[in-house]
């Protein structure tokens, strides 16, 4: 599980590293993203096709399709934001948003963290805050 | 109204984060296939749709780059998915978003030069011990 989780980090990272590029090379952001979504369906319809089988599950379909939607207005509000805020502050609310599932892992899952995960997870947000702080300065700088 | 579309990407991404969680806590892992294509066709027919009604083009960069986005955008959350199915959310959340945030900051150093700053450094310290910690 370790594994599957340093590798959807290292996938993440070049997801990541991706805007970047697409903003140092002046890409035109919804197209970008359009043939991302189109690039995340074509890998995952390869992943299927090695596999050569697809289950249905009605609920599975809904909760994609919700998730979809909820993808595509999350990244809509964040650009449009983006054209008048500031890129630290809102980086920082956006990476805070793990605390949604974070909580719903404790109220509704019933995972409760020991004193030591109680107090790594308080740091989480001093480490998002600081990091805010070196972006704004840096873009500041810029 | 800027503020109130940053809530709205806050809201929907904790809850995207909560609905991935969901799927593994429902027992329905084994249908995440299915999940990962409708969470990405659904965007892709939306966005299809809002490009033809803006009549807006991109070139073969923006072509090449979202493709490599994409693909390393279902790979990650595929992965992820695995590994939510063995280990606890308040782990894997966490240590994903500030691994994700060391790794970031690595390859803006080594690829674009850029200069960490001490309060990063120090955020970057802060991500390790937390990591630690909660793992």
């Amino acid at each position: 599980m370790v594994t599957f989780l340093v590798l959807s980090i290292a996938f993440n990272t070049l997801f990541a590293s991706c805007y970047k590029i697409a903003a140092h090379k002046k890409c035109n952001l919804d197209v970008v993203n359009v043939w991302m979504y189109a690039g995340s369906v074509a890998t995952i319809a390869a992943v299927i096709a090695v596999k050569g089988r697809l289950a249905f599950h009605p609920l599975v379909f809904a909760m994609g399709v919700v998730a979809g939607v909820m993808v595509f207005f999350a990244t809509l509000s964040f650009f449009y934001h983006m054209k008048y805020g500031q890129l630290s502050a809102s980086w920082t609310v956006i990476s805070l948003a793990v605390g949604f599932p974070v909580a719903a892992s404790i109220l509704a899952w019933h995972e409760i963290p020991n004193l030591k995960q109680s107090i790594g997870l308080a740091l989480i947000v001093v480490a998002l805050v600081l990091f805010g702080r070196h972006e704004a300065n840096g873009g500041k700088r810029e | 109204m800027s503020l109130f579309l940053l809530m709205v990407a806050f809201v929907l991404t904790g809850l995207l984060n909560v609905s991935n969680k969901a799927l593994v806590e429902w027992n329905l892992g084994q249908y995440r296939d299915l999940y990962v294509l409708a969470y990405y066709a659904t965007p892709l027919l939306i966005g299809t749709v809002m490009l033809k009604i803006r009549r807006q083009q991109g070139d073969s960069t923006d072509m090449r780059v979202g493709l490599l986005m994409g693909f390393g955008g279902a790979l990650a959350l595929t992965c992820f998915l695995l590994a939510l199915q063995g280990m606890d959310g308040i782990v894997a959340f966490p240590v994903r978003n500030l691994g994700n945030l060391i790794c970031t900051a690595t390859v803006s150093i080594i690829a674009w030069k850029e200069k960490l700053s001490r309060s990063q450094k120090v955020g970057i310290g802060l991500s390790l011990v937390a990591i630690w910690l909660i793992y």
